[in-house]
């Protein structure tokens, strides 16, 4: 049934979500068979956009259990983003847990400021759909969001020189630090290691604050 | 505590075992029974429905083919473990935690199974006890069982305290979250059972602990088996770094030991929620509404979810700090952490686990 109807414009991701935007807005809204009409229409849009898309079940299902106003929020903001499968799948994954974690419905999260922002901004769709999926991430772990911004800007203020690198664990899962050394003698050996005492007394901060010295 | 079951299976062999009669004997007179030849049949999962709160209610009187006595299973080299070993006596719950790592490890096998040749048990324990002449062993019962939820139905821990309080090198860990106590108050445990309870915030009771006793009750049971000369203590596990967790953490610790002088105390242990990608996913498409499912934890090494490292570390060690205000002798660990872990969290690295086991069983 589905198949049935889909249009010309189906064949292009972007045309996609366009038709099953204005597909579902075309539908008739008074009355409750009105209502009825309007919501199985968004849900075949969104099941039509996800088919397109290649998006996994579980996150069609996961879309479509958003409720009516946030999947019809989404379905626009994947179209005007264009959102790739990875990052709609993403964003289906975090948009539930942050309504979860902050007691509101997901249209009331894709309704924030900082959301709405981004999805007005000038600029490539491709650079305002990282910034959804970042504030997003910020929105469902802000704590760690704040350590890492924090830690990060300590990595930054080291100034490792050419051939040293320090980096934090990934999503600071753990305490220790990576340290990297690309060198092709001792003589860079023997300026990498002393240009890591040098900084001995920053990277203790550093340790401290994966340590949990610090509020998030 | 009342916990709802819907159906009786008694495996054929164990049709006349002393536990079957004590169960028949006491159980609501309207539950239905059935006899099968082999109990793990009755475990089955219903289609359709979540067959792990199924299995919950379905209780199984069967004889255990495997040995009852092991070491724990969340035992790792990768840990610094308390050297704690486990007798299984049963398998799962009636109570429904939404964080519970049951519901992935007895996904296969998700039947409330009790074992009626559990006395088997005793000869398994008389061997490490023999084959081990200078040491003491912590052995419990609530690893993949609470360990008095059904001991109304059951009295299990009436043989239990009566083999333990017999052999001086091995302590009893009655590990529950109920206060299911009355057997255990009408026995001399002559100081050989430790009584524990996983103690939680109200607010992680409330979101997440489904059927359990609320945490003021497990508090009042302790002080009551205390004062009947058991050994108590308690597990913070999981720990769940929600935002007000520090803080209620830190007051969950202050209402125990307004209750319970914390000299009287054997040990706290501590752990942070853990969860395999596994069990992360089954827990939260069975409890979707539950918040604590949804915090802040990311991929450790160990292939596990927990709460990022720094916060986790700052959780463990502010409590670490108020256990030591309050008590500077309350022996305190944590459970399932590196050493590294450790010893940033409280300040020292920790006893190896010979030394920790030998420590917790004699305290």
């Amino acid at each position: 049934m589905e198949a049935d109807t889909r249009t010309k414009g189906d064949e292009t991701s972007g045309g996609t979500a366009d038709n099953a935007v204005e597909a579902a807005q075309r539908a008739p809204l008074d009355g409750p068979s009105g209502a009825r009409v309007q919501a199985a229409a968004e849900q075949a849009a969104i099941r039509r956009f996800g088919q397109k898309r290649h998006l996994p079940q579980r996150s069609v299902e996961a879309w479509l259990a958003l409720g009516a106003d946030a999947g019809r929020m989404l379905l626009g903001l994947s179209a005007a983003l264009n959102l790739r499968t990875g990052q709609l799948a993403a964003v289906l994954d975090m948009l539930p847990e942050v309504a979860l974690r902050e007691g509101v419905s997901p249209a009331a999260v894709l309704a924030r400021p900082e959301i709405k922002r981004i999805a007005a901004a000038p600029g490539s769709a491709p650079e305002r759909a990282s910034k959804l999926l970042a504030a997003l991430r910020v929105l469902r772990y802000p704590r760690l969001s704040r350590a890492l911004a924090k830690l990060q800007g300590q990595i930054e203020a080291l100034r490792m020189p050419a051939g040293a690198a320090v980096m934090l664990p990934r999503e600071l899962s753990s305490g220790q630090l990576v340290i990297e050394l690309r060198v092709g003698s001792t003589t860079e050996l023997d300026g990498a290691l002393d240009a890591l005492r040098q900084r001995r007394i920053q990277l203790a901060l550093i340790f401290e604050l994966l340590g949990g010295a610090n509020e998030f | 505590m009342n916990f709802k079951l819907e159906a009786l299976f008694v495996e054929e062999a164990a049709r006349s075992s002393e536990l079957a009669r004590r169960i028949l004997a006491r159980i609501d007179r309207s539950l239905p029974v059935s006899y099968i030849a082999d109990g793990r049949q009755a475990i089955r999962p219903t289609p359709g429905l979540d067959p792990f709160a199924c299995g919950k209610r379905r209780l199984v009187i069967m004889n255990r083919r495997s040995r009852f006595l092991g070491a724990c299973p969340a035992g790792s080299a990768q840990f610094a473990c308390c050297g704690y070993l486990v007798l299984v006596l049963a398998s799962n719950c009636p109570m429904d935690c939404s964080y519970c790592f049951l519901q992935e490890y007895l996904a296969d096998n998700p039947g409330f199974q009790i074992y009626a040749n559990y006395t088997r048990a005793f000869e398994e324990l008389e061997r490490l006890s023999r084959s081990n002449p200078t040491r003491h062993f912590r052995v419990g019962t609530g690893e993949l069982a609470d360990s008095l939820a059904f001991d109304r139905l059951t009295g299990m821990s009436v043989d239990m305290v009566e083999f333990f309080a017999r052999h001086e090198r091995l302590t009893l860990e009655f590990k529950t979250k109920t206060d299911e106590i009355d057997n255990l108050l009408r026995l001399d445990p002559k100081g050989r059972v430790l009584v524990s309870w996983t103690l939680s915030t109200k607010r992680v009771y409330e979101s997440s602990e489904h059927g359990a006793a609320a945490p003021e009750a497990r508090i009042n049971a302790a002080r009551r088996l205390r004062e009947a000369g058991y050994r108590v203590a308690f597990h913070l596990d999981p720990i769940i770094a929600y935002p007000q967790a520090a803080a209620e953490y830190g007051e969950l610790l202050g209402a125990l030991f307004e209750v319970l002088d914390p000299t009287e105390i054997s040990f706290v242990s501590l752990g942070g929620l853990r969860m395999t990608p596994g069990l992360r996913a089954i827990a939260r498409r069975r409890f979707p509404d539950d918040s604590m499912l949804a915090g802040e934890e990311v991929l450790s090494d160990d292939g596990r979810y927990r709460a990022f490292h720094p916060l986790r570390v700052k959780l463990y060690r502010g409590l670490s700090a108020r256990i030591k205000a309050a008590a500077p002798n309350l022996m305190h660990y944590l459970c399932m952490e590196t050493a590294a872990v450790a010893a940033r969290a409280l300040g020292a690295p920790p006893s190896s686990p010979a030394a920790l086991s030998e420590w917790l069983a004699t305290k």
